[in-house]
């Protein structure tokens, strides 16, 4: 799957892009990208970022689950 | 890989000429450059076994569209260093909102003509990521 904007926020948070990757961005910069598409502050804590990425419907088992 | 092949062909594309090796992986899909220059297609294993083909081929010819937009880079600079640098943007740019609502538009486009019809889930799944990218985009653009 292509990633939307909050899945790829979150991929860099967690580390899975790497630098050689187009779409990597820092840590930091994922941190700022999430709150800016949120307009929430979980800081660097990847299980809350993950949790409002999933309440987005937008991740990978509910769009594969419609095929 | 077959998906690949008839994704650059649905697309009048020659996926040789674009693509040096395919690789399914747990990750999401990419189309990365190398230092050197070797061109990787990665396609998601999910999609790749679960997808239905349209998906499957839209997936694929979305990342075509990218390996385009490198081989346009490299003719422009003539030097796969530049090239590869310009073309691996970080994700909060611009551009790479910019890339990501031009690749899905022509994917749509061009495997929509080459089956005649997506499925409804299928259209549904793509309009929204091309909708989101091109707001990212808009308002990326007015601060660049």
């Amino acid at each position: 799957m292509q990633l939307f904007p909050n899945e790829l926020a979150l991929a860099n948070l967690k580390g899975e892009i790497s630098e050689d990757e187009r779409g990597y961005c820092s840590v930091d910069e994922a941190v700022e990208w999430l709150k800016e598409l949120s307009g929430l502050d979980f800081g660097k804590n990847v299980a809350r970022w993950e949790e409002w990425v999933h309440s987005q419907n937008k991740k990978i088992p509910s769009k594969l689950a419609d095929y | 890989m077959a998906a690949v092949n008839e994704a650059a062909g649905a697309s009048g594309l020659v996926g040789r000429n674009l693509v040096d090796k395919v690789v399914v992986r747990a990750g999401n899909n990419a189309l990365t450059v190398e230092k050197g220059g070797r061109r990787i297609l990665y396609l998601n294993e999910g999609v790749v076994e679960q997808a239905n083909h349209g998906m499957l081929l839209r997936e694929a010819a979305h990342e075509l569209v990218h390996a385009q937009q490198y081989a346009k880079l490299l003719g422009k600079v003539g030097d796969v260093d530049q090239a590869r640098s310009a073309f691996l943007v970080s994700g909060c740019s611009y551009r790479y909102a910019a890339d990501e609502f031009v690749a899905e538009t022509l994917a749509q486009r061009r495997i929509q003509k080459y089956l005649g019809n997506l499925s409804n889930s299928t259209l549904d799944w793509s309009n929204d990521y091309i909708s989101t990218w091109r707001s990212i985009a808009r308002a990326r653009r007015s601060y660049r």
